[in-house]
């Protein structure tokens, strides 16, 4: 892999920013309702038990950075050579499409179902596409500071959340700890697709200045995604019955539905609107990804493999018209993420290990 | 990414040689081309003055250069220094330099003893304005000293704040027919070398006919020429330019231009004005906030509008409705041509009234501004609330102490309006991003633009959005670089006195 | 070049086709009000109110009636008479007739709750009569629809309406060992209206009206922080033969503490209230500090009389607008709800214990 140059690279405080940035997306928007389908109100201790959970597969994932010296793609050639590293990096590869085309359909549904019933999904995704791949050409600065803007000024979105106090029962949650610990473990798989996207940082690893630095702020980052939506899913545990939460498809959009102020009546319009600005990141980052990770495997320029991403996702999303279509889509982001953090990202640490001490012998 | 070399175009290199006659027979064709023979009455040696009337101060040849010349012992050129008060005298014998010599002020002199040397006298005419107020930076308190069009006059303006050996001026000759001087100035062993370097590049490449004024440069400097946003700060005020350099930016001077070029820039500097500098610290966050405010205000309020009366009436507060509904019931056209039709009006008046001579300009913008906003009201053409906002926007566009972001925001206000239309609220946060995708990329010299608000610098947030006392801005600004990063250092804490102490 | 021609290609199809549907503001009618009727099996009117601006700034109140067999088809009829869309954006209160309340009404709270562009803080009430006529009157200066939500809005805020929007009536419609309650209108004459009580649903169905002098009570009961004021009436005057000496008495907060034993058999309910008020009027002589305390002690016994009464009259009925299950859930682990409701709630036994602390009397004693 060639060298990057010092000024194509970001500082390690950024990381922050990029990590929670891209796993706030679209899954924050209707999560309690899947979550307390398995452990009802107890599905706050699921939120945190996932996010636990991603502490330390971030831990594993810096092992195995550090070991490999590089990216996901040096640890694949690492672990198992060439060309089946190459089939996993490709396996990679479509995995972030999907991620792209999970939060851009999703995000396209929210619009059609709250704001523009008639928003042509293909048109809507087309332009989305075309700022992606303007702000992609950038270079990983841009994307960082899209990473940035989208957590700054967005922030506000939490203290509307006040709102909701007035109308809402703490004590809902109560009695605590009151569903079977399998239940519980149930809900943290079903959480697992909210979280997604730190997996980012296996291909950026190596634009980061001082990349070792960069890992306090990535479990930072962690620890404030997981405290975000801890407290999301408890305020919503408390502003819902429970019966009422299983109705509720997109909770924390509801919940919007009762803010006030005094010079707009309804809040959840400009909510979904400042979404837009929340997503952003999320897909410029994937797809940076998942172009960067074809750029190392093929001898395709990155412009040029991020323009046939971009064409692929747009057809892909053109065809998931309805509700359940896109309800499989995102089950199935789920569980994929799910068994790649879980399972793949362990087992490639214990072959990174054992096949650098077997180079190191040689 | 950013192209440092603009014109790629072969220098010429195959200069023809100008010899004198060439010369002589092409600048004959011009009626101010004069010669004039004199013979020394004392010593006999013959020489000629050659000069162009128009360019020369006729005084210095009649009180100082001819009176010395045919009264004393004048035999030849190594006399010269000795007869003639005048300061710049040079002798040479390199053809070239007549032409541009001669169309910069200076007489030739040759002498019939020695055909190969002749001598160049200063008798330039300095004809300028006279230093006088700012009209685009215009400040109530502090120094009302602007730049004027002669190069050497704003050179000591900024001189006179800055008597140290540090500041370098650097000097190129550009543009093919307009032999433009330009000067490039800095402290020297302050100011980071990159920055320098990068700007010396660029003015170097620079490969065109005509450079009138430093917005040309400005233009064909400029790290990303198809952006509205200006990437070099100009300023006219000899105060500003001194403090910048002192910050350990780098300024570019033009000769007939009274705008010098700052670089790096960023954001936020456009809507910092010199004056608050020299107000209290609270007072000057206070208003560089409001400036801000009325920025944001005056590009996204149109929009809104016609957002909310396309899209979203749920927005809308109750007690307004009946005002809106009302306003907008006799009126033909959808939000979005209401809305159209005042910006553009409002653009037609600020033309006229730019283009139009003082006396006649005030009038129409009171017409303008009252009869047409009012009539076109009871016409029933737009809704008396969009007046009054679209009236509010235009104002709040005034704000920004530089001009050339003024009209930057003229501009984006449109981009945004038609998003809006489009898709609603959702359009505009769309617009926003594209926006912000821009900024994101564009770079001053290769500097990031949006600094210090992306990369986050703390250091450097202490005097852009709002300002901070002197005393504890102790940095220079961490993205110029500068080899001396500290200005003074922080006293120790002063003791604290307990009370009746 | 070919760069220039593709982007004015896209902005061109991007007019075109990705344009979404336009409501401009004056080309609609925007619903304030709805309100349903009971017609017969399977038939009900609705009503539609929306204000007509007139060009001098003052509001019409517009009404479009039509009969169908649910609320939706209801709303394509009333399009077909209307001359501009009605779009229920702004929706402020729903009106549903009495009779349509005691046959059920969760078909329009679902309806409610699934359009998007409905707002969770709307006013659903019960009317008693025709919710059709009342909508039709004439109130106040700025239409029916704001009349009737600042009609609600301030006696939820300073009086005894204890606080309802639609989220609270669906939050307590599918809270587990909870019911959910309404306020009740009722047309006076053409130009006003009257909150006259507070309709009691189980599940959603109207079964039992509180009139309006028990509203106090019941507000202590249910809402978190209660303000509202009461008349007390403290016997007779001293020589007068029939007028009886009363005290008004104003709550400025109240607050009340459910406590339950859940584990004893039968279940223990303690109802604590705390109220803290100011004597507003008083038709007595002198209002002595010992008087105060005759006022307090009288209040805390109408308080504790009549919530008892109330309480019990909750559980004969089977309804619990108070949340008693609710709050016993909170205390046991595998809570069944069915076993709550048919076995333990009907044997709780209730206890209230009121305590009323009056502050200040005015300017004169």
């Amino acid at each position: 892999m060639q060298a990057i140059p010092d000024r194509r690279k970001i500082s390690p405080f950024l990381v922050f920013f990029l990590i929670h940035s891209i796993q706030v997306g679209a899954g924050v928007l209707g999560f309690q309702r899947i979550i307390s389908m398995n452990s009802g109100y107890d599905g706050w201790i699921s939120v945190i038990l996932a996010g636990i959970v991603t502490h330390v597969l971030m831990f594993i994932m810096y092992l195995i950075l550090e070991k490999s010296g590089g990216d996901l793609v040096s640890a694949h050639t690492l672990a198992f050579g060439k060309w089946i590293g190459n089939i996993f990096n490709l396996l990679f590869a479509i995995y972030f499409s999907l991620l792209v085309i999970t939060i851009m359909r999703t995000y396209i549904e929210v619009l059609q179902v709250w704001m523009y019933p008639r928003l042509s999904t293909f048109m809507f995704a087309l332009f989305f596409l075309i700022l992606v791949y303007y702000i992609v050409n950038g270079g990983v600065r841009t994307i960082a500071g899209t990473a940035f803007f989208g957590t700054v000024l967005p922030s506000y979105l939490i203290l509307t959340f006040a709102f909701t106090f007035k109308y809402a029962d703490f004590r809902n949650v109560l009695p605590v700890f009151d569903h079977t610990i399998k239940d519980i473990l149930i809900s943290t798989k079903n959480m697992s697709l909210t979280y997604l996207g730190y997996e980012a940082i296996l291909m950026l690893y190596p634009y980061i200045k001082e990349a070792k630095k960069s890992q306090k702020y990535a479990h930072w980052a962690l620890f404030t995604t997981t405290t975000i939506y801890t407290l999301i899913a408890i305020i919503s545990f408390a502003f819902f019955s429970q019966k009422q939460l299983e109705k509720t498809v997109w909770a924390t959009l509801s919940m919007w539905k009762i803010v006030e102020m005094p010079f707009v009546e309804r809040f959840e319009y400009i909510g979904i609107a400042n979404w837009c600005l929340v997503i952003l990141p999320n897909v410029c980052i994937a797809i940076w990804c998942a172009s960067r990770t074809i750029k190392r495997m093929t001898p395709l320029r990155h412009r040029h493999a991020l323009i046939i991403i971009c064409i692929l996702c747009l057809c892909t999303l053109t065809f998931i018209t309805d509700r359940k279509q896109v309800n499989f889509l995102n089950t199935i982001s789920g569980q994929i993420g799910f068994y790649f953090n879980f399972f793949y990202i362990p087992a490639l640490l214990v072959l990174v290990t054992i096949m650098k001490k077997v180079r190191q012998k040689q | 990414m950013f192209p440092f070399f603009k014109n790629k175009k072969n220098t010429d290199n195959t200069k023809k040689k100008q010899t004198y006659e060439n010369f002589k027979q092409e600048a004959e064709k011009s009626a101010d081309y004069k010669q004039a023979f004199y013979q020394n009455p004392h010593t006999g040696a013959k020489f000629s003055l050659h000069f162009i009337t128009t360019l020369i101060d006729g005084k210095i040849l009649q009180e100082d250069v001819l009176p010395s010349l045919l009264s004393k012992d004048f035999h030849s050129f190594d006399d010269l220094k000795t007869l003639v008060p005048v300061l710049d005298i040079e002798v040479s014998k390199d053809e070239a330099q007549i032409e541009q010599k001669l169309f910069n002020g200076y007489t030739l002199l040759t002498m019939d003893a020695s055909n190969r040397k002749f001598a160049f006298i200063a008798t330039k005419n300095e004809m300028g304005r006279k230093v006088s107020q700012p009209e685009v930076e215009f400040s109530v308190v502090g120094p009302k000293e602007a730049f004027v069009e002669s190069l050497s006059d704003n050179l000591n303006l900024l001189r006179k704040r800055l008597p140290i050996k540090e500041l370098l001026v650097e000097e190129f000759n550009l543009g093919k027919l307009t032999h433009t001087r330009v000067a490039l100035v800095y402290l020297d062993g302050l100011v980071d070398e990159a920055n320098v370097n990068t700007m010396r590049q660029r003015l170097r490449a620079v490969d065109f006919d005509q450079i009138m004024d430093s917005s040309f440069i400005e233009q064909l400097i400029a790290d990303n020429s198809n952006s509205p946003f200006p990437q070099l700060l100009d300023s006219e005020r000899p105060d500003r330019v001194a403090s910048v350099l002192v910050e350990g930016k780098v300024a570019v001077m033009v000769d007939g231009s009274p705008h010098a070029l700052i670089g790096p820039t960023t954001l936020v500097e456009f809507f910092n004005a010199y004056e608050d500098y020299f107000l209290n610290f609270s007072i000057a966050s206070f208003l560089r906030l409001v400036r801000v405010f009325a920025v944001g205000f005056s590009i996204l309020i149109t929009p809104i509008y016609v957002a909310a009366l396309t899209y979203h009436y749920e927005l809308i507060p109750k007690d307004l409705m009946a005002t809106l509904v009302t306003s907008r019931q006799e009126i033909p056209l959808p939000p979005i041509l209401e809305a159209l039709f005042l910006e553009l009006t409002i653009e037609l008046l600020r033309e006229a009234g730019a283009r139009l001579p003082t006396k006649v300009g005030q009038t129409i913008g009171i017409v303008g501004g009252i009869v047409i906003g009012t009539a076109s009201v009871e016409a029933g053409i737009t809704s008396n609330v969009l007046l009054i906002l679209v009236a509010l926007a235009a104002l709040a566009s005034f704000t920004t102490p530089v001009y050339r972001m003024g009209n930057t925001i003229r501009l984006l206000r449109f981009p945004f309006l038609l998003f809006a239309q489009l898709w609603g609220l959702l359009g505009i946060v769309f617009c926003f991003c594209l926006l912000m995708g821009h900024l994101l990329q564009l770079t001053s010299l290769g500097r990031p633009f949006l600094e210090p608000l992306y990369p986050p610098r703390m250091k450097d947030l202490k005097d852009a959005l709002i300002r901070f006392p002197f005393s504890k801005q102790a940095g220079r600004p961490e993205y110029l670089r500068t080899k001396k990063p500290y200005r003074f250092r922080p006293s120790e804490a002063k003791k604290k006195l307990d009370i009746d102490e | 070049m070919k760069q220039l021609s593709l982007i004015i290609l896209l902005i061109c199809s991007l007019f075109l086709s990705g344009c979404v549907e336009k409501e401009i503001l004056d080309d609609l009618y925007v619903e304030t009000g709805k309100a349903y009727d009971y017609v017969g099996e399977n038939k009900i009117r609705g009503t539609a109110l929306f204000p007509i601006y007139l060009s001098d700034k003052s509001i019409q109140n517009g009404t479009l009636s039509a009969e169908a067999s649910s609320t939706r088809e209801v709303l394509e009829k009333l399009e077909r008479r209307a001359q501009q869309p009605l779009v229920r954006g702004s929706l402020d209160v729903v009106l549903i007739g009495e009779k349509l309340a005691k046959k059920g009404i969760i078909d329009i709270g679902d309806s409610l709750q699934r359009d998007a562009s409905v707002g969770a803080r709307l006013y659903v009430t019960v009317v008693e009569g025709e919710a059709g006529e009342l909508i039709k009157g004439n109130y106040g200066l700025r239409g029916n629809g704001t009349y009737i939500s600042n009609l609600i809005t301030h006696n939820i805020k300073r009086r005894e309406l204890p606080e309802t929007n639609l989220h609270l009536f669906l939050f307590n419609y599918f809270q587990e060992g909870q019911t959910a309650y309404l306020p009740i209108l009722k047309q006076l004459s053409n130009e006003s209206i009257a909150i006259t009580g507070v309709a009691l649903f189980d599940k959603d169905k109207m079964v039992k009206k509180i009139p309006s002098e028990d509203m106090f009570f019941f507000k202590l009961l249910v809402d978190k922080l209660a303000e509202g004021s009461h008349v007390i009436k403290m016997g007779k005057k001293p020589g007068a033969a029939e007028e009886t000496v009363e005290a008004s008495v104003t709550s400025l907060i109240s607050k009340h503490k459910i406590i339950i034993k859940h584990k004893s058999d039968p279940v223990e309910v303690t109802m604590r209230i705390k109220v803290r008020g100011i004597v507003r009027e008083y038709t007595g002589k002198k209002l002595t500090p010992d008087k105060v305390g005759e006022v307090e002690k009288k209040m805390e016994k109408d308080i504790e009389e009549k919530c008892l009464t109330m309480l019990k009259e909750f559980q004969e009925l089977g309804i619990d607008p108070v949340g008693i299950g609710q709050n016993q859930k909170h205390g046991v682990r595998g809570f069944d709800i069915k076993e709550w409701k048919e076995s333990i709630y009907p044997r709780t036994q209730f206890n209230v214990d009121a305590k009323v602390q009056i502050l200040e009397a005015g300017t004169v004693e």
